[in-house]
Order: structure tokens, then sequence, then C-alpha cells
């Protein structure tokens, strides 16, 4: 009775059992993966006062309930749109282009040391701190990139709808405008650091900071106006 | 060339099926790795919009869904519903209660990076999702993703 053979157990049924939790996995679960365009909703400010922008400052895309489009006053097909978007960014100087400030070593050190120096001598002044902020990563943006030009400041793409667009041609639009804005930064950090900017990983602190350089010289200001009213037009 | 000839009078021995299980589990694990559970079911028909810029979201954990879509139950008529979770809304306001019992299940931490994903059926107007879009900014959720399946990018 020192050794007894102990009888192996039969994995004949193992099949049946990885058959059975194959099928109940089938069923459970879906293919789609999660994807899609993000978006950031603007916060809620009670009683805001309009703000008034020049009219060259803005790129003013509608949608009408006939699924048409409108850039600047010109009807155009949604294919004109991307190359309208980067004309916006990017463009020799015009009277109904915004006018685009060139950012040069000189000037960004320049600001740099005077914001410096004002947010020693105010730390508490918000605006300093900020400006010194922006004149940082521009300064940073101006060592990678070179001299380059930049949308004012208060330059905004105007999105407006109707309520009677359809979801379909909202996504559409707003597609074109991301990948005129990706494609634009694609280029600075694929020439820069032979990387696509999607790529950048905000959760690594060195890209992240590379992102918010990025996002300074190609800002993405998408404003969303109000639809118009079905009845309307 | 007799050399070669076989002996048909032996039976051929049957097929192993030792690694069926092996196989089997192979595909199993495929299909974990590859699939998400279910969220809910579907009550309502989201024909998906494709997007070239498509990306997908970054935390699971941290998403709620929102579908629009026309009934998939015929029976009740043809109209476009609002589905949050399993209940059905004919319009937007039920979306502020919802919200808010769907941000209070979470840390005071993740609130802000909470992403509310849009699911809405490609001819769905743009005036349903405007009033979703307001209630969700009443609530102060917002982060939101529209819902897209990847495009191939056009050349234009």
């Amino acid at each position: 009775m020192a050794k007894r053979q102990i009888p192996e157990i039969n994995a004949g049924s193992m099949a049946d059992i990885a058959f059975l939790l194959l099928i109940f996995f089938l069923v459970t679960t879906t293919m789609d993966v999660d994807q899609g365009i993000s978006a950031v909703l603007p916060q809620k400010i009670e009683n805001q006062s309009p703000i008034v922008i020049k009219k060259r400052n803005i790129l003013v895309v509608k949608a009408n309930k006939f699924d048409m489009l409108m850039v600047n006053g010109e009807e155009t097909p949604l294919e004109g749109l991307y190359q309208k978007t980067r004309e916006f960014y990017v463009h020799a100087e015009n009277e109904e282009l915004p006018s685009l400030i060139t950012i040069t070593p000189g000037l960004a050190k320049e600001k740099v040391l005077t914001f410096k120096s004002w947010h020693e001598q105010r730390p508490e002044i918000q605006a300093y701190k900020d400006s010194l902020e922006e004149w940082t990563e521009r300064y940073r943006a101006v060592e990678i990139f070179g001299a380059y030009q930049e949308l004012p400041k208060n330059a905004i793409i105007s999105f407006q709808n109707d309520n009677a667009t359809s979801y379909e041609v909202y996504v559409a639009v707003r597609n074109e405008l991301e990948r005129a804005i990706n494609d634009m930064r694609n280029e600075l950090t694929l020439r820069a650091w032979n990387i696509k900017f999607q790529d950048l990983d905000p959760d690594k602190l060195e890209e992240k900071e590379k992102i918010k350089i990025v996002r300074r010289v190609i800002p993405q200001r998408v404003a969303e106006r109000a639809p118009t009213k079905n009845a309307e037009e | 060339m007799s050399k070669f000839k076989k002996d048909k009078s032996k039976s051929q021995p049957g097929v192993s099926t030792a690694s069926l299980p092996d196989i089997v589990f192979m595909l199993l694990f495929f299909f974990m790795v590859t699939t998400t559970m279910k969220e809910v079911t579907k009550q309502v028909e989201v024909r998906p919009v494709k997007a070239s810029e498509s990306q997908k979201i970054r935390k699971k954990s941290l998403v709620d869904y929102i579908y629009v879509g026309a009934l998939l139950d015929k029976s009740k008529g043809n109209a476009y519903a609002i589905q949050l979770d399993d209940q059905l809304y004919p319009d937007e306001r039920g979306i502020q209660s919802w919200k808010t019992e769907q941000l209070e299940k979470r840390s005071q931490q993740e609130r802000g990076d909470v992403v509310t994903s849009l699911k809405i059926d490609k001819k769905a107007r743009m005036g349903v999702v405007s009033k979703i879009k307001e209630e969700l900014r009443d609530v102060n959720a917002l982060k939101i993703n529209y819902s897209a399946n990847k495009d191939i990018r056009p050349t234009y």
C-alpha cells in the first residue's frame, strides 16, 4: 500500500467546458470599440455678455437644414472645408484672414523676461502669471520649431448648425476641422520628434509638455453657436 | 514501385482530438481580449457615423452612454427616443437626473474626467443633439465624445 497509482483525470470533457465558456463570451460581449471625436462643452455662465470679434478673425462655418455648408459666406462643399481651415491658420497677409503674429526667438525671450520680472514684483496678479506661462511655452516652441506664425488670441472657428441639420453632416464637419488641425500638428511633431501628435502620451511628463507646446502653436479653437431654428431659414 | 504502395487493408487511425481544448481555449482568449462586455441591451437603432479622426477613449471605466435612435420595437412607432441605461425617454428631460446619479456613483476626483459618449443615429437631427448637450452643460458634465467608427482618411 506504499504507492497507489492515482488514476489520471479524464480530460475528454475539457473541450466541452472551453466551448461553453467561448459561447458565453460570444453572447455577452460586443466587438465595437469605443471611439469617436472628443469635445469639451463650454461651461455654463449666466448673463454672459457677447464677445465682439473682428470679422477677419472668425472662420464662420454654417450648416443649414439641407445639410449644405457655408464657409465665410461662401457655399462650400465638405471637401473644401479642410483647405479653408488650413488657410485660416497659415496664410500670407490678407485683409480677410486674421493677421498672424510672428514669433521670433528674440521676441519670445524679451516677453518671457518682461513677464518674469512683472510676475516677481506682483505675484498675486493672475494675468501676469498666465502671460509668463504662455510666453515660456512660445519660447520653448521657437527653440524647437524655429520662428513661426501664430493666430491672434481672439481668432476662432465658429460653427453653427441648424436644428434640422443631420447628425451625420455635423460630425463630418467636426471631423474635417479636427483633421485639418491634426494634420498641422502632426507636421510639427513629425518634423521635430518624428512622432504623430496623437501618439504623444499625456501620462508621461515630458510628452505632456510637448503636447502643450504644440497646442500653443496650433490652437484648436472651435466655438459652437446656438443652432438656428428650423423656421428661420 | 510497389515499395511505396500502401497497405489498404490497414484501417486509418482516427484524428487525435487531444489538441481540441487548446484550440478552443485559444479562440476563447482571443474573444476575451478583443471584445468588451455589453453595457446595455440596445432598444434603439443606432447606425454609427464615420469619422477619420475618430480616436479611442482612454479610460473605459469613466464613460457613460447615451443612445439616440429610432425604436427597435416597431410596434411602438417610428419615433426617435433617447436611451439611458435600460430606460427609454421620448425627450431630453430625463438626462439631468440620470447624469447626476451617474456622477454620484464616482469618486470626487474622477468626476471631472467622466466622458459622456453620445451614440447617435446618423440620420438624427441636430435639434435633439443640441438639447442633450444643453442638459449635460446644466449638470456640468462637459466632456463628451461623439461616438464614430474609424474611417479611412479622405484625400481632399
